[in-house]
């Protein structure tokens, strides 16, 4: 049930980019809005523990995985969107610096869903901290592959900054409260 | 012989049924290349009369009307591709002037009825290629720049047409911000303005542009990428140095003054070795410019295009 609203807005995208005449382009579509529910969700998943509410409200390891499942179809679709032709994707690889970034951002959430289940947590211990702690360079990365595909208009990626730069200072205050 | 269309439609819809028996019609009577077209004033609609043209235009299937007027790159009228469709009342075209200045023997002011008058409308099918790899066909109506050229007579001074559109920071909702250097502006060289592909359009689909596409007056240049086809016009000067380019301007690495369409120089963060035509779901490879290399690799045969994109 927590995974079905979870998914909910993947869900709208999908329906919404097949039955609204509006949509002229689905498949930019479909990528900019998984791309951009994917930096919502990692925003979120800062936010949780921040406070007790949220945090009893949102189960973070559903929503880490979930946000795991939004980067897979954010890549498929991207897949998709090139023929699943492998020579364009290499070539993409190779030069393309958003390609880079969000490749190795996606690469970066293997090791935590792997390790997202409670044994791992418990024969990791304090290093399952700290490798959790990849979550920034995912959240950079995942910044800087958005910022490349940008032409002019920065006001939305600079919303992100400062919603994301918050949120950390945030939680940065606590932590420092808590020793 | 000649076939004359006044189109006068209640709506888009039955417009572009009409639109499609018609090109059927018009391929079945080949004897009509030019008609002289002048502005429907008698009736309340916008439509347009026209000729048709057979040497340019493309008989690829053409996008819909609702494709081509509500997923464009306007940045005066906001950055989303809906934006300009949500926001096209907010360009005001009444009383437009389109002022001809510049290295020329005869300076000249045109309001849009004078405009439409003076010059003959043809119908266009051209492919449109944006820098952002996706594309489609679109039946502008216009003429040919190089027939406001003949008349206002460049002098030997004018190497260069440099364009400017609107500037209206009070209306326009995207002039609110300085996301670009204010008024955008565009340039050719006077080579590739002369050339019979390039037209000023003043409508689509037989009707007067809608807001978003650009009224009432700009340039379609298909061997280009998109932005080089500058929105809503209100000067053309001839100029002798190169001219500002609004994109080339912004980021110079990564859009050329000539910017023609060319899937072997990548923009440097993406390929442009394909692109989505709207409404087709697999990708379709881009051709050098555009697939107009015929009427227009004459224009670079000495220039290395790799270094000037």
């Amino acid at each position: 049930m927590r995974f079905l609203i979870l998914f909910l807005p993947l869900i709208y995208l999908f329906f919404n980019s097949q039955t609204n005449e509006n949509i002229i382009n689905t498949s930019s579509y479909l990528i900019i809005n998984t791309g951009h529910l994917l930096l919502i969700y990692l925003l979120v998943i800062l936010i949780v523990p921040l406070t007790e509410q949220t945090g009893k409200l949102i189960d973070r390891r559903s929503l880490g995985i979930t946000t795991f499942v939004y980067a897979v179809v954010h890549f498929l679709l991207y897949v998709f969107d090139n023929n699943i032709d492998l020579s364009i994707m290499i070539d993409d690889l190779k030069y393309r610096e958003y390609i880079q970034t969000g490749s190795i951002a996606l690469l970066l959430f293997l090791p935590l869903v792997l390790t997202s289940n409670q044994i791992s947590k418990t024969l990791l211990q304090k290093k399952w901290i700290n490798l959790h702690k990849i979550i920034y360079a995912i959240i950079f990365l995942s910044l800087y592959h958005y910022y490349l595909t940008i032409k002019a208009d920065y006001l939305i990626f600079w919303i992100y900054i400062l919603l994301f730069t918050l949120v950390i200072s945030l939680k940065y205050i606590k932590s420092v409260k808590n020793e | 012989m000649s076939i004359k269309f006044n189109i006068d439609r209640e709506s888009d819809i039955t417009e572009e049924k009409f639109f499609k028996n018609r090109r059927e019609i018009i391929a079945a009577s080949l004897s009509a290349p030019f008609l002289i077209g002048i502005k429907d004033i008698s009736a309340k609609s916008e439509s347009l009369m026209f000729g048709k043209d057979l040497k340019y235009s493309s008989n690829e299937q053409t996008n819909t009307l609702k494709q081509i007027s509500s997923y464009n790159n306007f940045y005066e009228l906001g950055t989303g591709k809906r934006d300009p469709m949500l926001n096209s009342q907010k360009l005001i075209t009444k009383d437009w002037q389109l002022r001809i200045d510049g290295e020329v023997e005869n300076k000249v002011t045109f309001n849009m009825d004078d405009l439409i008058k003076k010059f003959p409308l043809e119908e266009r099918i051209y492919r449109l290629r944006c820098v952002e790899a996706w594309s489609m066909v679109v039946p502008w109506i216009g003429f040919e720049l190089n027939q406001i050229i003949k008349q206002v007579k460049p002098t030997s001074n004018a190497k260069y047409v440099s364009f400017e559109s609107i500037l209206d920071r009070e209306n326009l909702p995207g002039q609110k911000r300085d996301i670009l250097n204010w008024p955008y502006r565009e340039g050719l060289t006077i080579d590739e303005a002369m050339n019979p592909l390039a037209i000023l359009s003043v409508g689509l689909y037989g009707k007067i542009l809608p807001n978003q596409n650009g009224s009432p007056v700009r340039l379609i240049v298909p061997w280009k990428y998109g932005f080089k086809s500058i929105k809503s016009i209100v000067r053309i000067s001839f100029v002798k140095d190169i001219p500002v380019c609004t994109w080339n301007e912004q980021a110079p690495t990564e859009y050329g003054f000539f910017s023609n369409v060319n899937p072997n120089v990548p923009h440097p963060r993406w390929s442009q070795k394909r692109e989505r035509r709207i409404g087709e779901f697999k990708k379709r490879d881009t051709l050098m410019f555009n697939g107009y290399g015929k009427f227009v690799r004459h224009l670079y045969k000495d220039i290395d295009l790799t270094k000037n994109f």
